[in-house]
This record gives C-alpha cells, sequence and structure tokens, in this order.
C-alpha cells in the first residue's frame, strides 16, 4: 500500500517535471511574439492584435511595478529583517513596527504570488494564441474571450473573487498568525521594540517545565471537556428533540418555546448570569446557607471548586447549545421516513431497536458535519470560562498563568492577551489550529456523510 | 483646629515641594519639543475618564466646562467609552485611543515606561509647585539617563475606613471610648475592632456584621503584609527581580486576614463580587464598617438615599470615612487585651500601612493634539476642578491648595497627606511588572482565606501555621517572578 502511494507521488512528480520541461521548450520554440509576452506580459498579445487584453496585462505589470518599486520591494525585504531601526516616540524619530512589517512582507509575497501566477497566464495565453494562429485560425477577440471566460472557464471566473477574498481575509490571517510562532515578539519585545525572526517560543513551550507541565494538563482537560460538551450537547439536543416529537405530547409549540428563549438570550448574558447564580453571595449558596448546609465553592480558587467550576462549565454549555440542536434535530426527524418505522414494528423491533437502527444512524449521517463543527467549538469554547472563572490562577498543581478550569485558548488568551507574550500565544493556537484540523479532518473522511454524499440513509 | 491643619498642611507642602529641582535639561528639552504651547485648532480632544466620575456625572460637567472656556480657542473635549480602545500599546499605532487618559498610576506608568505615554512638560506647570515630590514620583521613569514624569497627579487613593455614625452601637460611648477621646476605640485599632465584631456577632447588633470586607482584594489586603515589613519591589519598587511580599514578618500580616476570614464566616468575602455589594451591605445594616478607597464615597450615599432612609443631605453628614485603624505590634488580633491596645496604644499598636495610588492624567504618545491635550490636563487639574471633583466624587486632592482648602472641613484630607508623607501609604509601583502581582497575589488571598472553611468541612486545612502561611507566601511570590522573567 505504502509502495503503492510512494509510486504514485513519484509518477504525479514526474508528470511535473515533463510538464514544465514540456512548456519551457514549448516557449523556445514558440514565435517571437510569445518570447516577448515572456519579457514583457501583455507584448504578445498586443502584437497578435489582441490590444484590450494586451492592455490589461501590460497595465496588471505595470500596477506590480509600481507596487513593488514604491512599496513592496521594501515591504518583501522588512519581512526578512522584521525592522532595522527602532522607533523613539518621545524624541519623535521615525522607526520600524516589526508587526506591520510583518503584515506588510506576507502581503507582498501574496502580490508577488499574483503577479507570478498572472505571468505564467499570460505566457499559456500567448502560447495558446501563438498555435490558434499556426493552425490557421485567427486570434481570439476580446469579445470572444469574454465568452469563453463565461462559458468554458466559468469555475475559474466565478471562483476568482471568492478565492481572492478568502486569501485575504482567511488565509493571511492564519498565515501571520503562524509566523509569529516563528519570532521574539511579546514580553518585553513589543512596540516599539523590534522583533526577530526565533524559535524561542517553541523552545520555551517544549523546554520550560512550567509551561510543558501546564500545557499537558490543559491539553488532556481541553480534550475531556470537548468531547463530554459535544457528546452531551449532542444527546441533549436529540433526546429533546424525540420527546418534543411524540405526537401524545400537548401543547408542542410552548414546549419548543421554553429552550428557544434559552437559545435566543446571548450566550454571555446566560454566563454572567450563571455566573452570579454560583458565585458565593449568589441564590443557591444562599438556599443552600438557609437551609442549613454549607456554602459550595462552585466558582472560587479553591481545589474543591476544580470539579465543581468543570462540571458547571458543562452544564453552562448544555444550557446554551441544546436548544440550536434541538431545533436541528427536529428538522432532521421530521425527515424520516415512517414507513421504515411500520415496517420495524411488523418485524417485532421494540422502541430501543427502531431508535437503533433507524433514527440514530439516519441523525448522525446528516449530522457528522455538524458535529465536527460542534467538537471543534466547544474544544476552542472560549466564552465560559472566561466570564464564569476569569482572574483565577490554580495554586495547586503549578499551573502557569492559568486555571484548572482553563481550556487551551483561555491560557493562549491569558498568556498573548493579559501578560503580551503573543509567540508563545501563537506557537498554543497553531497547536490548537493542528488538533482540531486532524481530528476534523480524520472523522470527517471516516463519516458516511463523506463515504456515501450522495446516498439517502 | 482647622486653621492648624491649614497651617500643618502648607508646611509640609512646602517642605515637599522644596527637594525638587526644576533644571531644564537639553534632553528634557528635546522630548518636550512638541509641547509649544500652539493649541491646534479646530481639535477634538478625546478623554477617557473614569467609570465612577462618567457614573455620577462629573465627568460631563468637567468635559462641559472645559468646552465652555475654551469655545474661543478652537478646541474642544469629548469623553470616549470606558472600554474602547484602552490599550495604547495595540490601538495607539493604529491612531486609535485617548489623547488623554486619567487613571492610576501603576496602569499609566504601564505605558508610559513603554514609551506610550509623553513625558510632559511639568516644570512649566502651574501644578508642579503645589503638588508633593511623592505624588509626583508615581509618575517618575528614568530614560536616556534622566528623570521624566508622564502624568499629572491629582488625587491620592488609598483604603479608608468607612462607617455610618447612626449604626454605631448605642452603648459605644459608655463601652467602647475607654481612653474618651470621642473616638470608638473600635476604629482606633484593629485589635478593638475585632473584638468589636466578634461581639456584634455573637450577641447582635444594630448591625449584623461589625468589620465586614472583601479579603481577596489585594491592593487593600496586601496592607497586612506591608505592615509587617514586606515589601512590592526591592530598590524602592523599581526592581522586578526583587519581589518581597513574602518578606518580614509578611506571613503574620497574611494571618491576620485569616483570622478575619474566621471571624465573619462568611464566603462572600472571598468572592471579588462584594466590593460591589459592599455600599448596599453598609446603607441596610448588614455591617457597621468596611475599607474602602475615597472616591466611592458617593456610592455608598446613593446606596444610604437608596434605601429611603436618608436624604442625600443626612447620608452625606451621617456616613463618614476615617484613617484604618492600627495593626497590632504582635500582628496578631487576638493575643492583646483589646483595652490595652487603646491604653497602651503606642506600645501595643502601630499605624497601619496601606497600599495605595496616585490616580492622574497622561498624555497619549500617540495623539496629534499634544498641546490641546495639556490645557485639557490644566483645566482639570485646576483649583476649581480639583475642588468640583472633590464635590462631586469625593477625592483626596494631590494638589496643595485644593487640600487646604478641603482639609479645612475635611481633615481625613490631611490625614491621607500625611500617611503619603510619612510612607504609611505604600504608593504602587511605576514599573510594568507591577501588572503581575494582582492575579497571583488573590489566587493566594482565595486559597488562604478558605482555609477557614476547610476544617469544618473535614477537608485538610492548608495553612495552619505560620510556616505553611509563609510557604503559600513564597509560593505566590514565585508564581510572580514567573509571570515576569518565565518568558520574557
Amino acid at each position: 500500500m505504502a509502495q503503492a502511494r510512494l509510486k504514485e507521488t513519484q509518477a504525479k512528480e514526474n508528470i511535473f517535471f515533463y510538464r514544465l520541461m514540456q512548456a519551457l521548450a514549448k516557449i523556445w520554440k514558440a514565435p517571437w511574439q510569445v518570447k516577448a509576452s515572456v519579457l514583457v506580459m501583455g507584448l504578445g498579445q498586443i502584437c497578435y492584435g489582441q490590444i484590450i487584453k494586451g492592455l490589461i496585462y501590460l497595465a496588471c505589470l505595470a500596477g506590480l511595478i509600481w507596487y513593488f518599486v514604491t512599496t513592496g520591494a521594501a515591504d518583501f525585504i522588512g519581512f526578512f529583517t522584521l525592522g532595522t531601526q527602532q522607533e523613539d516616540l518621545w524624541l519623535g524619530i521615525p522607526g520600524d513596527n516589526s508587526m506591520n512589517m510583518l503584515i506588510l512582507g506576507i502581503f507582498a509575497i501574496v502580490i508577488g504570488l499574483f503577479g507570478i501566477l498572472l505571468w505564467i497566464t499570460n505566457m499559456k495565453d500567448c502560447l495558446f494564441t501563438a498555435e490558434e494562429v499556426k493552425a490557421g485560425r485567427k486570434p481570439r477577440s476580446f469579445r470572444e474571450t469574454l465568452r469563453h471566460m463565461a462559458d468554458d472557464k466559468f469555475h475559474v471566473t466565478a471562483l476568482t473573487l471568492p478565492m481572492v477574498g478568502v486569501t485575504i481575509f482567511s488565509v493571511l490571517p492564519i498565515v501571520f498568525m503562524i509566523l509569529i510562532a516563528f519570532t521574539n515578539l511579546g514580553g518585553d519585545v513589543v512596540y516599539p521594540k523590534l522583533a526577530d525572526w526565533s524559535f524561542d517560543a517553541w523552545s520555551k513551550l517544549l523546554n520550560v517545565d512550567k509551561l510543558s507541565g501546564t500545557f499537558g494538563k490543559i491539553l488532556s482537560w481541553n480534550v475531556l471537556w470537548a468531547i463530554s460538551t459535544t457528546l452531551i450537547n449532542f444527546l441533549g439536543g436529540l433526546g429533546l428533540a424525540l420527546l418534543l416529537n411524540k405526537p401524545n405530547v400537548k401543547g408542542k409549540k410552548i414546549w419548543r418555546a421554553f429552550p428557544i428563549l434559552a437559545y435566543a438570550i446571548p450566550g454571555f448574558i446566560s454566563m454572567l448570569g450563571f455566573k452570579f447564580m454560583f458565585s458565593q453571595s449568589g441564590p443557591i449558596n444562599s438556599m443552600l446557607t438557609s437551609a442549613g448546609h454549607d456554602a459550595i465553592f462552585f466558582l472560587t480558587n479553591d481545589a474543591s471548586a476544580k470539579w465543581w467550576a468543570r462540571g458547571i462549565g458543562l452544564f453552562v454549555n448544555a444550557w446554551i447549545a441544546i436548544p440550536s440542536l434541538m431545533l436541528m434535530m427536529t428538522g432532521y426527524l421530521g425527515n424520516i421516513n415512517t414507513d421504515m418505522y411500520e415496517a420495524a414494528e411488523l418485524d417485532g423491533a421494540s422502541k430501543f431497536q427502531q431508535f437503533r437502527k433507524i433514527t440514530l444512524p439516519f441523525v448522525i449521517f446528516s449530522t457528522t458535519p455538524v458535529l465536527i463543527g460542534q467538537f471543534v467549538g466547544n474544544f476552542n469554547n472560549f466564552g465560559i470560562f472566561f466570564f464564569m472563572r476569569s482572574g483565577v490562577i490554580s495554586n495547586y498543581g503549578d499551573y502557569f498563568l492559568a486555571s484548572d478550569t482553563d481550556l487551551l485558548i483561555n491560557w493562549l488568551y491569558n498568556l498573548s492577551v493579559d501578560n503580551n507574550y503573543y509567540s508563545v500565544g501563537a506557537a498554543i493556537s497553531l497547536i490548537i489550529f493542528m488538533i482540531t484540523s486532524t481530528v476534523s479532518l480524520a472523522v470527517y473522511v471516516r463519516s458516511n456523510a463523506y463515504k456515501q454524499e450522495d446516498t439517502y440513509q | 483646629m482647622k486653621r492648624t491643619v491649614s497651617l500643618i498642611l502648607s508646611i509640609m507642602m512646602l517642605l515637599w515641594c522644596l527637594p525638587i529641582a526644576s533644571a531644564e535639561s537639553d534632553m528634557y528639552k528635546r522630548v518636550t519639543a512638541r509641547f509649544t504651547g500652539q493649541l491646534e485648532q479646530g481639535v477634538t480632544i478625546k478623554v477617557l475618564e473614569n467609570a465612577t466620575a462618567i457614573e455620577l456625572g462629573y465627568a460631563d460637567e468637567l468635559i462641559a466646562a472645559f468646552n465652555a472656556a475654551y469655545a474661543d480657542k478652537g478646541i474642544r473635549a469629548e469623553l470616549m467609552d470606558i472600554d474602547q480602545y484602552s490599550d495604547l500599546a495595540t490601538d495607539g499605532p493604529y491612531g486609535y485611543g485617548p489623547d488623554v487618559w486619567y487613571q492610576a498610576n501603576d496602569i499609566l506608568m504601564k505605558y508610559a515606561t513603554k514609551q506610550h505615554l509623553l513625558p510632559l512638560p511639568v516644570y512649566g506647570l502651574e501644578s508642579w509647585e503645589l503638588i508633593p515630590e511623592n505624588a509626583w514620583n508615581a509618575y517618575k521613569m528614568t530614560m536616556y539617563d534622566e528623570d521624566f514624569y508622564c502624568g499629572i497627579p491629582l488625587n491620592v487613593q488609598s483604603g479608608m475606613m468607612f462607617y455610618i455614625e447612626s449604626m454605631l452601637p448605642d452603648n459605644w460611648e459608655t463601652e467602647w471610648d475607654i481612653n474618651q477621646n470621642g473616638t470608638p476605640d473600635f476604629f482606633e485599632t484593629y485589635t478593638a475592632l475585632y473584638a468589636l465584631s466578634a461581639d456584634i456577632q455573637q450577641n447582635g447588633g444594630k448591625t449584623k456584621y461589625g468589620y465586614l470586607d472583601d479579603l481577596v482584594d489585594v491592593y487593600f489586603c496586601v496592607g497586612y503584609m506591608l505592615s509587617g515589613g514586606a515589601y512590592v519591589f526591592g530598590d524602592n519598587n523599581t526592581d522586578p527581580a526583587d519581589i518581597g511580599l513574602n518578606k518580614g514578618d509578611a506571613a503574620k500580616g497574611a494571618n491576620m486576614l485569616r483570622q478575619w476570614a474566621d471571624l465573619m464566616n462568611n464566603t462572600e468575602v472571598l468572592d471579588g463580587a462584594f466590593a460591589s455589594a459592599a455600599y448596599g451591605y453598609l446603607a441596610d445594616g448588614t455591617m457597621l464598617c468596611t475599607v474602602t478607597t475615597p472616591d466611592v464615597r458617593a456610592m455608598f450615599i446613593r446606596a444610604m438615599v437608596n434605601t429611603g432612609k436618608w436624604t442625600k443631605e443626612e447620608a452625606e453628614a451621617d456616613l463618614k470615612m476615617i484613617n484604618v485603624p492600627r495593626l497590632p505590634v504582635s500582628l496578631d488580633l487576638t493575643a492583646d487585651n483589646w483595652q490595652d491596645t487603646i491604653t497602651q496604644m503606642d506600645t501595643l499598636t502601630m499605624q497601619t500601612k496601606m497600599m495605595g495610588g496616585i490616580n492622574g492624567y497622561g498624555i497619549s504618545a500617540y495623539t496629534k493634539c499634544p498641546n490641546a491635550s495639556l490645557a485639557f490636563i490644566q483645566f482639570a487639574a485646576s483649583y476649581e476642578q480639583i475642588i468640583a471633583r472633590n464635590k462631586a466624587l469625593g477625592i483626596s486632592p494631590a494638589r496643595s491648595d485644593a487640600a487646604e482648602t478641603i482639609g479645612a472641613t475635611d481633615p481625613n484630607v490631611a490625614l491621607i497627606f500625611s500617611n503619603l508623607d510619612t510612607g504609611y501609604i505604600d504608593v504602587m509601583p511605576a514599573i510594568n511588572e507591577v501588572a503581575q502581582i494582582w492575579t497571583p497575589g488573590q489566587s493566594f488571598l482565595i486559597d488562604l482565606c478558605t482555609d477557614a472553611f476547610r476544617a469544618e468541612r473535614g477537608e485538610e486545612e492548608l495553612y495552619a501555621d505560620l510556616e505553611d502561611i509563609q510557604k503559600g507566601l513564597d509560593r505566590m511570590v514565585q508564581q510572580i517572578l514567573d509571570a515576569i522573567f518565565t518568558l520574557s
């Protein structure tokens, strides 16, 4: 199996180099117009009489040159240096801002890659035109090119704009975050001080006992939390939907409205409400003490509060998430063919067997992508413990700037926002990204929802 | 009496101000060069004030007064939302954030040390000679081998004891004033206050508790450790590598907090949320007294009026703010007979040290209108505005002339100045690293005071003796050191 994959990879590499060599040979043998286009984008098209297209390419080239001459080249160099002159805000001495230089450097690289892509399309286009002319056909007019883009190449035309958007708004911030993890930004090295490229964050994360110890403890709780919350919310939502789906339940609309109310109230309001309820001066402790019981340390910084606080977190998260899942499950349950239940009943299947063999597989098939989203969302559930237990550092167990309820995302916040340790925070977020993306992909590609995408269950 | 207070205050101010040199070096001229004195025309100064000033309406009054005064000079000011762009380090470079910022010195200096606040041309300001050196030092930092001041001190913040006079025990004059000085003994020493609180909790009284307070607020509680010889940072609060919160008799100081937690037997005091409930608790008779800063006096007044038992004027007259009681030299609230601490006050007790802060104004290094901003600060720090701020918020001014005026009718102002001068107010360090003391400190205090409840629940006590408390303090200091140095 592994050997087959290796051969497949080698074959692909061979094809790539073969195609590259072929393309270079084609350009070498191509007419002078193509070679002109290699040197100056759009020139070949103009020589073939495709004036508008040629001018557009030329304009793009001019724009690229203007950008790189005015700022792009400096930004590109800045990406590697991250600044050479420190700014002095008091004396008014201008200087570099490493964070800005990193962002602008990434942007310059993206623009550069875009330029290369444009240059390749320009050559391919010119080669295509040369072959058309060689075959005795007329080069495409601008109108024909537009028609071709709206027809044969519609997928490219339609996807270009979203791709640009995704690159700017999603890919660039992720790349920026990843790169921060390889600098020494943070702590004392913040603007106006200059940063540098460094593996310090990773080295500290792996070698500083306090960090690695805390990381291990938080990661294990984080995994437990993500699995528990996803299961609780899923089963809670399904259970509630099944309950309210039963024909003998009266006043379904009213019953359904209650969970929706919990869903409609902004999450942080619910969290703050629960925080107050479980606080030392809150109503729950007040009732307990009135009844002669000791007050319970639900959320304070006491070792006994660890599992109370974790349990309250699970409960509050379920309170907020179950209603939306219930609504979704209600929709899915309505789509199950009732004939299957009738047939099962005729075959003598019990209610539980019907649930296990018909309802559950159907719901799991339909909700796998949502469950993956829920898992990732719960893994990175920042709000619950930020609102319920902020400002707590556990006094036992050697937690470093964290409490026993903090998830990785909360720890990341403590490190990067509260304490300015940006690079360590970025390294942790990269690890979170790797964990969640690996788990999500692994579960998704193994699920029936992916394998049998076109199957109706 | 008033004259004497005024005289003492004036002499004190004079003595304070003398040692300050006002040499304007070349570097001083260079860093303050953008303060040309020429007001930028057509600008709007964005001002970030504190929450209480906004809530009680003083901030609006200040802005309105400034805009009226400068209407013909082409500048105006406006308030920013309290949470809007309050991180100069991240927002400032991109043009966001306030031009002028009112905050405690530790917050302002956190930004100043990274040059996000401008050094001010203090030597030319009217308030330079009117504000004592101790207060100016809260905004002093060294750069280019010279000292610069990055804020103008406005008011002194430190813990004061609040109580309602009509809530005092009926028998206080006969039973709790053995030195016959007209001041209840339980407000003179903590030992007596502890005894009164125990008496009220056992036998009942006008209030449910005597002294009740948030025991996990580092700012107020660290005073017990400071009184025992601890300190925040070494080398006059400038050396972050030398954290002294576990030094001296800090463990004994911390043990007094545990004693209070034992006595109060109320888990609410383990929660930071207590601070906001305290106004109502004082007004509704839950407790006789509590310790907080002078600038929230108006919140107590409001809570008292809300009960319907007081009019505003009555509440103003009935609410008292006094210096915190003296601590026992033994650093044990139950070691001495409380009467002895009154009759032998000089030998058995010592003045309590409190952490304090100097609130003031700073100017953002990213401001486009430094001169207009400076004009605003000068206006807000003027005698008239300080008097107005005191009336609205009950602040204790840093200006000597305003302190003298207010001190003539309010001896507490003189007292706060005296505490600052004699070192009984330990001003929060003006270095960036001070930000790292709060969370580990609070975590330790919660853990320490929770111990009061562990035994009765059958759990193991973690701070059963001074040795355990010392270990807890050592761990807290290590956490602070870790937070400062592990990743830097």
